[in-house]
Formats: C-alpha cells, sequence, structure tokens
C-alpha cells in the first residue's frame, strides 16, 4: 500500500521556508471562531457532508433490474443524490477557513511569531486533511469493497475470497441476491462502472468544497511528503488501493472476455461498459509528481494484457487460416480445426506480471493458468480443451469463464475454407485481414478513450502488423506476383495495403524484387515482340517506331501500376524507375547477342572499346524516332545526312511512316519519350550526337515542324540532363535564327517584298519564276558559323545559271558589308533546287513555272521536282532553244564548268530517270541528248517516289549507307574519344577538391558528375587513370606493402586494399 | 465588450446583509463560481458567514472596475509559480485606480486581503498585498514599527549592539 495511515495527531512538522499565509501575516486579522476546540465541529461537518456525497451511490437495493444494464443508465440518474445545498457547502468551506487561519495564533498564544503561525496552519490543515483520507478509506473498505466483492461472487460462485481481502474489508460481505442473474463477469463490471462514476462525481465535489486545504495545505506540504496531493488525487488513491488494485485483474479478465466475445462476431457486446471501466484505469497515477517516465497505470492494468490477448488471438487465427490455405494448396485434407485453442485468459505471461504484485486475487487466477498452459502443447491442445470443456461443464468451476472461448472466428474461418476449397489463397486471407483490421478499428473506438487510444491503438496495430502480415509477407508477395499478370488492381492494391504496414518498409522489400522481375520480363517480352519490326533482317536501316512505343508502352503501363496499386511508394518508383533503365539499356534490340543484362555488364570488364563492339542502340533508335516524328511524314523516310536528294513528287508522297500528329499531340509524345525513355538511357551522349545530326538535317532542309517544338525539346532535354548537355544544340538553333535574321535584313536592302523561307531548301532555293531565265528565282539563303555546324566545305566546281550567279553576288556584296572580315564561303554543294518540270511534246520551255494547278492543265503533267543544284543545272541547260546544238557530254561539261566525267555522270543519271533521252550522235561521235517531252511517271501519284532502287539513287543510297556506316564508326570512335576527356576532366575536378580518395571513392564521385551523360565504364575510367598519372597530373599509392606495381588492371582485381588516388599541383 | 454572464447572485453577509451582483461579478470570485459550478442554479442566497457586507461592497467595487480584465492565472499557473517561487510580481505596477482604491485605512485594507483570500480572488490578492508591501519598502525598522504598531522584542542594549555591529548599512 502506497498510502500508509497517519494518524491525524501524528503531523511531521515543515520543513524549510513555508508558503506564507496571507491572512496570518498581519497581525491584526480577524480571526472569528474558537480555537483548538472547535476541531471537533470542523470534523463533523466535514464527515457529515462527505458521507452525504458519498453514500448516494446507488447499489443494488436502489438500482432496479438486471446488473448487466446498470452502466448504460444515464449518468443523471447514478449521481442525483450529489445534491447539496449552497449553505452547507459554505459552512465547510467557512469552518475549515477558519480551523486553518485561527488555529495558529491559539495554539500559540497571543505573542506567536509569524513563522509560528505559518506552522499552525500547516498543522491544523494536517489534521482535517488526514481526517478526510480516513473517511474516504473508511468509505471505500467498509462499504465499497464488500459490495464489489459480493458482485464478483455472483458472477463467479466458486469465488473464495482470500483472506487477504477479506482483511481489507471492514464490514462484511453482503451475501447473494438470489443466484438466478447469469452474469459472467457483467454483475462486477456494472457495478465497478457505475460505482466509479458515483465516485468520481461525489469526489470532484468534496475537492472543491475543500478546497482551502488545497490551496494553503497541499501545497506546503506536497513537496516535503509525497503522499500529500489534492484532494481529489487523494481519493482517486484511495480508489486504487481498495478498489481497483485488488480487483484489476479480474476487472481486466473480464473486459479482456467481453473483447473476445465481441471478435467472435457477437456485436451485443455492451462496449460502452468496456469504456466506462476503463475510464478508472487513465485517473490512476503511481507518481505524484506527474513522471512522465513512470508507465501509466492504464499500460500495467490493462494494455499489455490487451494486447498480449490481441497478438495470441490473432495469431491462432491466422496460422488457421493460412495453414488452411496451405492444406488446399497441396491437396491435402481440409483443415480440420487448429489445435491450439488457448484459454481466454492472458495466461502465463498474465501470471508472470502478477508475479511482483502480489495482491490478493492471484488465487482467484490460479485456475486459468492452468488453462493457459494447455495452449503450450499443440500437439494435445485440442484434446486438452475439449477435457477443459468437459471439466467446466462438470463442476462449473472456472470453466465459466472458459466457455467463451472455444475458436469462434477460427472455426468459422476454417468451415469456410472447407466449403470452397478452389478459391482459398492467399488473397482470401487478405481480404479476411483486411477485414479484421477494418473491425478492429470500429472495436477500438467503441471502447478507448481518445487519451488512451493514441498510444494503444498505434501498438495494437503494430502487434496486428505484426501477427497478421509479417509472417506471411513472402506468400502475400508470391501472390501479389501472381496477381500481376492478371491486372487484378483491388486485390494488388489490397496486398501491397496489408504490406505497406509493416515497419521499415519490410514488407515494400518483400514485394520489391517480384514487381522488379515482373517488369523485367513484361518489358523485355514487350522489345523482342517487336524486335523483327525494327531489325529488319538484311536491312540496313532500322525502324525506331515500334521499339520506342514499346518502350513508352512498359513505362507507361507500370508506372500507371505503381501509382494507382500502390500509391507511388517512393521505394517502388526508384524500383520502377531502375528496372526500365534495365530495359532500356539492355533489350534484345538494344544488345543483339546479349540478351540477358547481366552479361552487358560483364562485358565491359573484357577490355578498353573491346568489349563495346556494338553500342547500346537505344540512344541511337529514339533519336531516330524523334527525328521522324519531327518531319513532314512524307520526308520521313529520306535519310538524314544524304545529300544527293531526289526529287519528289508532286502530290506524291511516300507512305507515311507515321501517322500525321497535330503539334500538341505531337509534343505531348515527344516530352512523353523524353521524360520516360530518354531519362533512363545510359549512353546520353551517343544520344546527343544522333539528335544533333538529326537537328541540323532539319534545320539546314528546313524539314522541321516549327521552331518552337525545337527548341522546346531542346529545354525538356535540358531539363533532364542539365545546360552543358544540350550547349551544342541551343548553338545550331540560335544559329538558326541569326542567319533567318540576316537574311530578312538582306531582303530589305535588297528590295525584295517576298517573304523569306520557301517549302524545301538548302542553301540556295530557285524555283524558276517564269520560263525566262533571266527571271529572278526565290532564293534562300542560310549563313552558318563554319565553326558550329559539321559540314566539310567541298567546293563545288559549277558555272551556275546567271540568275543564281547574280543573286550570290549580290548577296555577298551584302553580306561583306554588314559583316567585314568574316569571309562567306557558298556551299552549293548543300544545296537543294526546286524546278516544275513540264514536260512537252514541243521541246524548248518545258522547264517552266509557275507550276500550274494540277486539275487545268492536262494535257501537260506539271512535275515538281526537288534536286541538287548541280543537277539542276545541268537540267536547266536543255531549256535553251531547241534550235541550237544539241548537248554532248562536252558542251555541258563547258557550260557549266564541271568536269567531263561528273557531267558525264549527272547526264547518266539524267537519262536513268528518263527525264533526258539519249537521242542520237553528234559530229563528233559523241552522244547528244534531249529532254525527253514524253516523260511520264508510270505509276500511281501517290506513290510516286525517287528512292526507288533501281535509280542512280541506288548506287547513291549504296554509297551513302557505306558512308552512315564509316560515319557510325567515326561517331562511335569519337564518342570514345569524349568520353575519355570527359572522365579525365572529372577525375581531375573531383581530385582537386578532395586530397586523396580511393578507386571507389573517386570511381562513385566520377560516375555521379557524369550520370546525365553516360554510364562509366570501369575499364575506360581506369585507362583514363593511367592516361592522368602518366601525365603526373595525379599519383597513384598502394596502401598495403604489397609488391604490386603500377598495373592499373590491378585496381579493379583487387578490391580488399584499394590504392589511394590523389591530384598533384 | 458584452456581459458575459446573464443573472444575478444573492450572497448573504455576516451582518445579514444580502447582496445582490451579475453572476460574472461573483464569479470573479473563484469560491463562489467553484460553488455555483458545483451545486447548479441555487436558489437561495450563498451565505458568506465570514465576510463583512462593507468589505464586500469594496470588493465588488474592484471586481466591477476589473470586469473584463482577462482572466486570471489558472490554478496550475499559480500553483507552478508558487512551487517555483519565481514571482513575476511587481510592486510598480498597479494602476491609478486600483492604487486609489488601497487609499483606505489599514484595517479596511487587511480586511479585503483576508476576504481575497478567503473569497479566492487571485488578483485581488495579489494587489492588496503588493499594497501592503509598498508600505513596507524603503522604511527603517523604527518606520516599520511605528506604521504598522508592532512593539519592539528587542531590549534597548540588544538594538544599540545589533546597530553598532551593523554600522557598515549606513543609516
Amino acid at each position: 500500500m502506497a498510502t500508509s495511515h497517519q494518524r491525524p495527531g501524528v503531523a511531521t512538522p515543515a520543513a524549510g521556508p513555508q508558503r506564507r499565509h496571507p491572512a496570518a501575516a498581519p497581525g491584526g486579522g480577524p480571526a472569528p471562531g474558537g480555537g483548538p476546540s472547535t476541531k471537533v465541529p470542523v470534523f463533523a461537518t466535514v464527515s457529515a457532508r462527505l458521507d452525504q456525497l458519498l453514500k448516494s451511490c446507488p447499489t443494488m437495493t436502489t438500482l432496479s433490474g438486471d446488473p448487466n444494464t446498470w452502466s448504460s443508465l444515464p449518468v443523471q440518474q447514478t449521481t442525483t443524490n450529489l445534491s447539496i445545498s449552497p449553505h452547507q457547502y459554505m459552512t465547510v468551506y467557512d469552518e475549515i477557513f477558519h480551523h486553518c487561519t485561527s488555529a495558529g495564533t491559539g495554539a500559540h498564544g497571543q505573542d506567536a511569531g509569524m513563522s509560528n503561525s505559518v506552522h499552525g496552519t500547516s498543522v491544523a490543515g494536517n489534521d482535517i486533511y488526514m481526517h478526510v483520507r480516513s473517511h474516504l478509506v473508511d468509505h471505500l473498505a467498509r462499504h465499497m469493497l464488500p459490495r464489489a466483492l459480493h458482485y464478483l461472487a455472483m458472477d463467479d460462485p466458486s469465488f473464495q475470497v482470500p483472506t487477504d481481502l477479506l482483511s481489507l474489508c471492514r464490514s462484511p460481505i453482503p451475501a447473494p441476491v438470489g443466484d438466478d442473474i447469469p452474469a459472467t463477469g457483467g454483475a462486477l463490471l456494472n457495478f465497478y462502472a457505475v460505482a466509479w462514476r458515483h465516485f468520481c462525481a461525489a469526489t470532484l465535489i468534496a475537492n472543491r468544497m475543500l478546497n482551502y486545504l488545497n490551496r494553503f495545505y497541499v501545497p506546503s506540504r506536497s513537496d516535503t511528503d509525497r503522499s500529500i496531493c489534492p484532494i481529489n488525487a487523494l481519493a482517486i488513491k484511495c480508489w486504487n488501493t481498495y478498489i481497483l488494485e485488488p480487483l484489476r485483474l479480474r476487472i481486466t479478465n473480464y473486459i479482456l472476455l467481453l473483447i473476445r466475445k465481441r471478435r467472435d462476431g457477437n456485436q451485443a457486446v455492451n462496449m460502452r461498459l468496456v469504456k466506462d471501466v476503463l475510464s478508472s484505469f487513465y485517473d490512476v497515477f503511481f507518481d505524484e509528481r506527474n513522471d512522465r517516465t513512470v508507465p501509466d497505470a492504464y499500460v500495467i492494468y490493462f494494455e499489455q494484457f490487451f494486447i498480449q490477448d490481441t497478438v495470441e488471438y490473432y495469431t491462432r487465427e491466422a496460422r488457421a487460416f493460412v495453414d488452411g490455405v496451405h492444406h488446399q494448396a497441396t491437396g491435402g485434407t481440409a483443415a480440420t480445426s487448429p489445435s491450439d485453442t488457448g484459454a481466454p485468459f492472458v495466461g502465463a505471461s498474465y501470471r508472470q506480471a502478477l508475479g511482483g504484485v502480489d495482491t490478493p486475487t492471484a488465487s482467484a487466477l490460479a485456475a486459468t493458468t492452468g488453462m493457459a498452459s494447455m495452449s503450450v502443447d499443440p500437439v494435445t491442445g485440442a484434446a486438452a480443451a475439449a477435457a477443459a470443456a468437459a471439466a467446466a461443464g462438470a463442476d462449473h468451476g472456472p470453466g465459466s469463464a472458459a466457455e467463451p472461448l472455444l475458436p469462434g472466428a477460427t472455426a468459422s474461418a476454417v468451415a469456410a475454407a472447407a466449403a470452397d476449397p478452389q478459391r482459398r489463397n492467399m488473397t482470401d486471407y487478405a481480404r479476411h485481414v483486411r477485414m479484421r483490421l477494418a473491425e478492429e478499428d470500429v472495436l477500438v473506438r467503441d471502447f478507448l478513450d481518445p487519451q488512451g487510444q493514441a498510444g494503444t491503438v498505434a501498438k495494437m496495430y503494430i502487434h496486428l502488423n505484426t501477427v497478421l502480415i509479417a509472417p506471411f509477407k513472402e506468400l502475400l508477395a508470391d501472390e501479389l506476383g501472381a496477381l500481376l499478370p492478371t491486372q487484378g488492381e483491388a486485390d494488388i492494391k489490397l496486398i501491397f495495403g496489408l504490406l505497406s504496414r509493416l515497419e521499415e518498409d519490410a514488407g515494400i522489400d518483400a514485394i520489391r524484387p517480384v514487381i522488379e522481375e515482373h517488369i523485367r520480363v513484361e518489358g523485355m517480352d514487350a522489345v523482342r515482340r517487336i524486335e523483327h519490326l525494327t531489325l529488319k533482317p538484311g536491312a540496313k536501316t532500322q525502324d525506331p517506331q515500334h521499339y520506342v512505343n514499346a518502350l513508352l508502352q512498359t513505362y507507361e503501363t507500370y508506372n500507371r501500376l505503381i501509382r494507382v496499386c500502390f500509391s507511388s511508394h517512393p521505394t517502388l518508383v526508384a524500383s520502377l524507375e531502375r528496372t526500365i533503365r534495365k530495359v532500356i539499356n539492355h533489350n534484345v534490340v538494344a544488345c543483339p547477342g546479349s540478351s540477358a543484362p547481366a552479361t552487358a555488364g560483364g562485358a565491359a570488364d573484357a577490355g578498353p572499346a573491346a568489349g563495346r563492339a556494338r553500342q547500346n542502340r537505344s540512344p541511337e533508335l529514339v533519336a531516330q524516332y524523334i527525328d521522324h516524328l519531327l518531319r513532314p511524314p512524307q520526308q520521313a523516310s529520306s535519310s538524314s545526312s544524304s545529300a544527293m536528294a531526289g526529287p519528289g513528287g508532286l502530290a506524291g508522297a511516300a507512305a507515311p511512316l507515321l501517322s500525321p500528329l497535330d503539334e500538341t499531340a505531337l509534343m505531348e509524345k515527344i516530352s512523353k519519350i523524353i521524360a520516360y525513355v530518354f531519362k533512363y538511357i545510359e549512353d546520353k551522349d551517343v544520344f546527343e550526337q544522333k539528335y544533333r545530326r538529326g537537328l541540323v538535317s532539319r534545320l539546314v532542309n528546313k524539314l522541321s515542324f516549327n521552331e518552337n517544338i525545337e527548341k522546346m525539346i531542346v529545354s525538356m532535354l535540358k531539363d533532364v540532363c542539365g545546360g552543358t548537355y544540350i550547349g551544342k544544340l541551343k548553338l545550331l538553333l540560335n544559329e538558326e535564327d541569326l542567319s533567318q535574321k540576316l537574311y530578312k535584313n538582306f531582303r530589305a536592302s535588297f528590295g525584295g517584298t517576298e517573304q523569306p523561307g520557301g517549302k524545301s531548301e538548302h542553301q540556295l532555293q530557285q524555283t524558276a519564276a517564269s520560263p525566262a531565265w533571266m527571271a529572278i528565282p526565290q532564293i534562300d539563303v542560310l549563313v552558318f558559323d563554319t565553326e558550329i555546324w559539321p559540314f566539310s566545305i567541298q567546293n563545288l566546281d559549277i558555272r551556275l545559271p546567271p540568275a543564281l550567279a547574280s543573286f550570290m553576288e549580290q548577296f555577298e556584296e551584302f553580306y561583306k558589308t554588314n559583316n567585314s572580315g568574316r569571309a562567306l564561303k557558298w556551299m552549293l554543294g548543300n544545296s537543294k533546287t526546286d524546278l516544275a518540270f513540264t514536260p512537252r511534246a514541243r521541246s524548248g520551255d518545258m522547264l517552266s513555272a509557275p507550276v500550274p494547278d494540277v486539275e487545268a492543265a492536262p494535257p501537260f503533267t506539271t512535275y515538281s521536282l526537288s534536286m541538287s543544284t548541280q543537277l539542276a543545272t545541268v537540267l536547266l541547260l536543255f531549256n535553251a532553244p531547241s534550235n541550237g546544238p544539241a548537248w554532248t557530254v562536252e558542251r555541258v561539261s563547258a557550260a557549266t564548268g564541271m568536269d567531263p566525267a561528273n557531267t558525264s555522270h549527272i547526264l547518266e543519271y539524267l537519262v536513268s530517270t528518263a527525264m533526258i533521252l539519249l537521242w542520237g550522235k553528234a559530229d563528233d561521235g559523241q552522244v547528244t541528248c534531249k529532254v525527253n517531252s514524253n516523260f511520264f511517271m508510270n505509276r500511281p501519284r501517290g506513290q510516286l517516289s525517287f528512292s526507288s532502287p533501281k535509280s542512280i539513287g541506288a548506287s547513291a543510297a549504296a554509297a551513302s549507307s557505306d558512308m552512315a556506316d564509316t560515319e557510325a564508326s567515326a561517331v562511335d570512335a569519337s564518342t570514345q574519344r569524349d568520353r575519355a576527356q570527359l572522365v579525365e576532366l572529372a577525375i581531375v575536378r573531383v581530385l582537386k577538391h578532395s586530397d586523396t580518395l580511393s578507386w571507389s571513392g573517386l570511381k562513385g564521385l566520377v560516375d555521379a558528375q557524369l550520370e546525365t551523360r553516360f554510364r562509366v565504364d570501369p575499364s575506360l575510367f581506369n585507362s583514363s587513370l593511367d592516361v592522368l598519372i602518366q601525365k603526373e597530373f595525379i599519383a597513384k599509392a598502394t596502401p598495403i606493402a604489397g609488391d604490386r606495381t603500377g598495373d592499373p588492371d590491378d585496381v579493379d582485381a583487387d578490391v580488399g586494399g584499394e590504392d589511394i588516388f590523389s591530384y598533384l599541383v | 465588450m458584452q456581459t458575459p454572464d446573464i443573472g444575478n447572485v444573492s450572497l448573504i453577509c455576516k451582518d445579514g446583509v444580502t447582496i445582490e451582483v451579475p453572476r460574472d461579478i461573483a464569479e470573479k470570485s473563484r469560491l463562489i463560481k467553484n460553488l455555483l459550478h458545483d451545486l447548479g442554479p441555487v436558489a437561495t442566497p450563498i451565505p458568506l458567514p465570514s465576510v463583512d457586507s462593507t468589505i464586500l461592497i469594496e470588493v465588488f467595487k474592484w471586481a466591477f472596475h476589473h470586469r473584463f480584465d482577462p482572466p486570471p492565472m489558472t490554478e496550475e499557473e499559480m500553483a507552478s509559480a508558487f512551487r517555483n517561487g519565481r514571482s513575476l510580481r511587481r510592486l510598480d505596477d498597479i494602476s491609478s485606480w486600483d492604487h486609489d482604491f488601497c487609499q483606505v485605512d489599514q484595517a479596511t485594507l487587511f480586511n479585503i486581503i483576508v476576504v481575497a483570500n478567503y473569497l479566492d480572488i487571485p488578483a485581488l490578492l495579489d494587489l492588496t498585498t503588493k499594497s501592503v508591501a509598498t508600505m513596507i519598502t524603503g522604511k527603517t525598522p523604527e518606520q516599520l514599527r511605528l506604521t504598522f504598531n508592532i512593539p519592539s522584542d528587542l531590549a534597548p542594549d540588544e538594538e544599540d549592539s545589533i546597530q553598532r555591529d551593523n554600522q557598515w548599512i549606513g543609516n
């Protein structure tokens, strides 16, 4: 007993300076009333009022009806008898006031000093305080405890009141009033709830009525004597000592019994009662100082048992359920009832908890501990339980408590399992758990007080998770793996929801590999399905469309999955990204030959450059695809680098590779590609190169959809990779802008009115404006910086048509006056010319413009041809009057200034297109040519395409593809060079910042720096280190005194003792 | 500002005089406030068997003047202030009205203190004890004895020796 009984007289003298009593401070204070002789009246008054408050507690006799329902009575009805008149109230207060303020002066006489007076107050308050305490104790021990034991006996007739409990009682325990009330725990709990409620209400009033003690006596003493506390706290302490502590194990057991009934599906359980009873637990405190480190009585009295009981209940249920699942899965016999149908009481550990606290109820628990021990042995458990049930039935002993133990929910779960053997799987288990968790949520809300709830509910859920989910996380993860292909979103969500409840991401970690594997397999499969579409056997070119779309679709599918079913859990989002990265960089198309991603990584170790026989093709394909998207459909198929463009048909377009997209759709598509595919490409520098080539081609050929889109793409790339990555692309776009402005200025100064920008041309665009040779053609000039644009300047040795030549002179003059000091070089080799070609029977002005409307111009069909300036120059010669000398190779060569070999090559080409016919022989024996006035394209218009393999274009195409190959290897080589340089730079930069670094530390930092460009290959990294060491930029130290020389290949061979690198100034 | 509570409370003083004040005025006293809270609406007047009506009227004068003051410290705050011995109280923050209020004869002032304590009106108790404290500060023992009518409990020769030993304190 924490509070020992103090006789009122033996108050300890107060130590230390006391709080000054204001009323006693000045000597002249009024002190009506008497001295020590007034003690008795004060005690009498206080006792009378306390009795009036406390004894009004309803009892069996004052409350009618079933004790099971008492606690649901309204509060009013149980506290009506508390009425006390203002006069009574004030009398108590007044008498205590006078007792306290006058006792000192009375006791110590006239000349008592101030300090004595304070002492007197303390003593005077003390006697009343002790009187109040003994009164409370007497009330509880004389009236409440015997009554509580009386109701306990009604609940459990076999209960023998232990002697130590009996000795607490100050009056005999009332005999049971008829044993016809079958109240298993109900009588005690109901009585307790009502009595507690009343006691609280009564002592609350008493507390204030006696407030003068709280104000002056208690603060002055509580510093030195812990047992002195305000009256209401004192009352609760007494309650704890005389009622709660002796009965708490019984009470807790009955509460757990009710909760178990409820879990077993009995909705009629009165959880309100539980709530009422528990509210008394909250108020009990062990430490008067409000020390938070001392656990709450609630935790010790109830929470731990509750948690334990919950854990046992659900452990059993989960095992039974999942065992049932397994029996079904293995085709075994239908699961029988789980063996360990334990006792309802908290069992052995409960007993253990009692150990330290030797309470009077220990003997009452003996019976239940016996039952708990049965549950320890699962083999004999079922038999034991049966035996226990039989015993309970036979002697009506503690078995009355064991009765509700019969595993209701477990049995029903097993029954359900047996009823539907096919569909019994972990998904059902997950559904069951979800249902149970929801039930627990409601249950807990029903009986826990908000102040206790937060902690207990949190604890309970942690334990529920540990019991219901954690042991089965692998099974659930497997189930999830099986569900993923079915797209059963609700179930996936459900299982994820359960697993994500586990702490420290334990559940997420369990499903992560499953999800990653699923995405990887599906992604690789998606690529494999379109492999034949992308890499047509034998074809030189690749079709990036299906490939990129497959990657895009893979990403979008699983991004959605992660978002919808997995709430975008950060760990899983990272998983998705990691896996997508794998799929994008190591699939069959990207790395033909090595389909397994593991070998792709292994190949890198083989040696520098050698391991990379063929680069990852993803960046190239993605760049190609974006290029395709950005070109107008009919041009999409033409190779980006071929200078020898053939004429396209007037209305004829090559079958569009892509259906035309409008601008926003296009933008959306490209931004998706960048965000979902490009972002995960490892060799981003390769992409940049390929993309840049496409961009140059688009800009120079004016093939781009529009420049805003180009700019937006570049800024999107910048968002992913940063400013340095797009530096070159940005320059290109700026140049394009500058050139356009320049040309506009030229037009303005030249007096030209037409708007710049034709439909399709290269550096020079010419549309023959009239049949007249001299007409000023529409010409478009692009002026670019040779440093930035990847053109090799080839001087085209040709005499241009006069109109062109004069234009060029004018432009050159304009440019030089405006930009003195700069050289302007014409790159006619890269130019393109559009001609309108109208073959007519009458030769002479077959090449004319403007292009007539197609419908309106039969029988003369006009073809719009786009060709190189070279070709155009030659072709235009044939526009000369027909009465002139026939054109021979020699004459053409002379007229154009080209060398004869080249000239004959061009003429051959023209003849092969049937635009020019071999006509006859000139006088000197040379072949003459003339325009084919019956030129006819014998193919349907829509399919008119000049890239037919039959034309001379074939050889050109072959040549260009050869060129593309060499170019590709050149790109590879330059990529390697660039990379080596970047790696070296990064190493130096990193080492400059940190003095010394181990190999792996250095590698990590360098990796981080170059992350947005490419993945640093260990061999490349090592060779870069070597180069730097040789150049004596950095130094290498081998930490272990091994005999290792500076062979860099050892570096990654030996991981244990890593080399240390440092920067040499 | 609106009057916070409706209804009046009747109080019977020691001398039999009944005083009726608005409830919020009466509840400046925590004693009355608690009582009203515990007993609910009371039909009969509340007896104050130890309070004189003249003093109670003084108290209510003060209460009316401070009717709309912010609520005083809670019990916990008071208790912790008590326990920590930390005093935020100052002697120089008495408003002029309060100062005038305290300019009464000593007996009345002390009676107000007692009643403020009895009725549990912390703010008033503060004010009045503070005003007593200002009477003490800056006075010599002789002056204090004079002011509060306290007879000296030392023999004259003892007084002299103390005076001698502590001359450094200065007069």
